[in-house]
């Protein structure tokens, strides 16, 4: 042995050392305890598949929850025969309650941070889900789009770049129109560009000019015609005249023949002898 | 006649590289020979253990106070902190964990370990360092530090651990009781199976480092300056650290 000094002494150095090896024996077994209960292993529970197009971002321990609340944790994840992945998850039966034959469930990823199972249950006077249920899981995932729109966003590019090309029919239409609206500037305006040569245009034009000298022409004709009609209306005018006349005459007639026919009534009365009634008018 | 210690572990007069690599491994043996020694119930005599209670009792009851105030401290300021900041960001929902896996599970060990070895050190380079004209000390002598200093990094760290885990509860919910099963919840996940029995390795193995390389004094020559051993000891406790930390980080790539 030595002769170096030995440590200063500390009084109940044994006791304190047994003090303080059990406090943290008993820190371990309540931890481990803690950490046990904390895992739900202690808790009965049923067994939940959930299957996945991809499980990109889900850990095993991940919590699947409900309204908010922890309700089951992801024990198990595998690539199942179908080439979809399997998501085991322990659901404690007294959280269990939550989870409805109707049940439907989802998979978020953030931008941060693990994927997100949740349980939604629209209808809970359904029937509980059963044990060892397997349900498809619906993937909402904001990044996911992404590659979608990359790629659509490169068709879309590739036809832009078609369309926009010097030999494109979009170019040529372009041209086309260039010509047109020059040709609308032109000598001729619109109907060079319509008609496309300086010959039709100007039989066009001649024709035009023809048909103003026939316009001109059957103006004086109407013009004429205007007058004649007046002489018509003028004639028309004295005829409605005459016919009126004719009525006051007819109407005297009338009344003159009531009065001869009173007449002879009279004469007849007075000449009881005579037979010959019949008066004969000249 | 030779001591025991210098006839197993005879010094290498090769200079360089050879020489180095020879008293690593002559440092290897004897904390492979120390490790064995603790395992052995027959060392174990009444004088080793009232040694090795006060050694402990040195190491980790007295330190335990000022120990228990720097973590509640960091602890708080820390978890403050990162509170904070992910609230900032909209990330409070990761706060609590990150605080959990970086500094209960990672810095808080290593804190302990080097308040331990702050205190060790100096004792037992006190303690075992050989004194010339006198036969240098045994394992017998040493055993005691290893031990003592060993088991108070796991107290320490334990105890640590723990009170940290209060204080970052009571800092980010108050004294409410209503976030308790969420925060059992988020243990839970922290500590799985694996990382529980990697915590706990790792505080094992910081508490052989800092047990052993405090020891390894008895195998220098006491011809040397006092405070250059001491250097050398702390720069080989760091670099076994260093080493130890670094392993746990490869593995959890894994």
């Amino acid at each position: 042995m030595s002769e170096q000094p030995p440590v200063p002494v500390i009084p109940h150095a044994e006791a304190k050392a047994a003090g303080l090896l059990l406090l943290t024996l008993l820190l371990i077994a309540a931890f481990v305890v803690y950490v046990m209960t904390a895992r739900g292993v202690f808790d009965e529970s049923q067994r939940l598949v959930l299957l996945a197009e991809n499980s990109e971002g889900v850990a095993v321990g991940a919590d699947l929850t409900f309204s908010g609340f922890p309700i089951g944790r992801v024990v198990r994840i595998e690539l199942g025969d179908d080439g979809k992945a399997h998501i085991h998850i322990d659901v404690p039966l007294h959280d269990a309650r939550w989870l409805k034959t109707s049940s439907i469930f989802t998979l978020e990823r953030g931008v941060v941070g693990g994927a997100r199972l949740r349980a939604f249950s629209g209808v809970l006077e359904d029937p509980p889900l059963e044990d060892n249920a397997r349900r498809d899981v619906l993937i909402g995932d904001a990044a996911s789009g992404v590659p979608e729109l990359v790629a659509t966003m490169h068709k879309l590019i590739g036809n832009l770049e078609r369309l926009s090309s010097e030999q494109s029919p979009l170019s040529a239409s372009l041209d086309n129109v260039q010509q047109f609206t020059a040709a609308l500037n032109g000598k001729h305006g619109a109907l060079g560009a319509l008609l496309g040569n300086e010959k039709d245009v100007a039989r066009v034009i001649a024709s035009l000019e023809q048909t103003r000298l026939m316009l001109s022409e059957a103006r004086a004709s109407l013009q004429k015609l205007d007058a004649a009609l007046v002489d018509v209306k003028a004639i028309t005018g004295n005829t409605r005249q005459a016919t009126e006349d004719l009525d006051a005459l007819r109407a005297e007639i009338d009344l003159n023949l009531r009065k001869v026919s009173g007449l002879v009534d009279d004469l007849n009365r007075k000449w009881p002898f005579a037979r010959e009634r019949e008066l004969k008018l000249p | 006649m030779r001591p025991l210690l210098s006839r197993l572990l005879p010094t290498s007069r090769n200079k360089g590289v050879t020489g180095w690599l020879h008293s690593q491994y002559r440092y290897l043996k004897f904390a492979a020979l120390l490790i064995i020694s603790a395992f052995s119930p027959s060392i174990h005599d009444r004088t080793t253990r009232q040694q090795s209670a006060r050694i402990l009792c040195a190491a980790a009851w007295q330190t335990l106070p000022g120990y228990l105030l720097a973590s509640i401290l960091i602890s708080a300021v820390l978890t403050r902190i990162v509170a904070v900041t992910a609230d900032s960001y909209g990330l409070s929902y990761l706060a609590l964990e990150a605080i959990l896996r970086v500094f209960v599970v990672e810095v808080l060990p290593l804190v302990s370990t080097l308040f331990v070895a702050m205190r060790a050190v100096p004792l037992a380079m006190q303690r075992l360092s050989a004194i010339p004209g006198r036969p240098g000390p045994t394992i017998r002598d040493a055993l005691p530090y290893a031990v003592g200093n060993a088991i108070a990094v796991g107290i320490l760290a334990i105890i640590g651990g723990i009170v940290s885990l209060l204080v970052a509860y009571i800092v980010v919910y108050g004294f409410s009781h209503w976030a308790l099963p969420a925060y059992t919840r988020l243990i839970g996940q922290v500590f799985d199976p694996v990382l529980a029995i990697a915590f706990l390795a790792k505080i094992s193995l910081f508490g052989v480092a800092v047990g052993v390389a405090p020891t390894t004094v008895v195998l220098d020559p006491g011809k040397r300056d006092a405070g250059l051993r001491e250097m050398r000891v702390m720069v080989r406790l760091l670099l076994i650290l260093v080493l130890i930390e670094g392993s746990f980080l490869m593995l959890r790539g894994f």
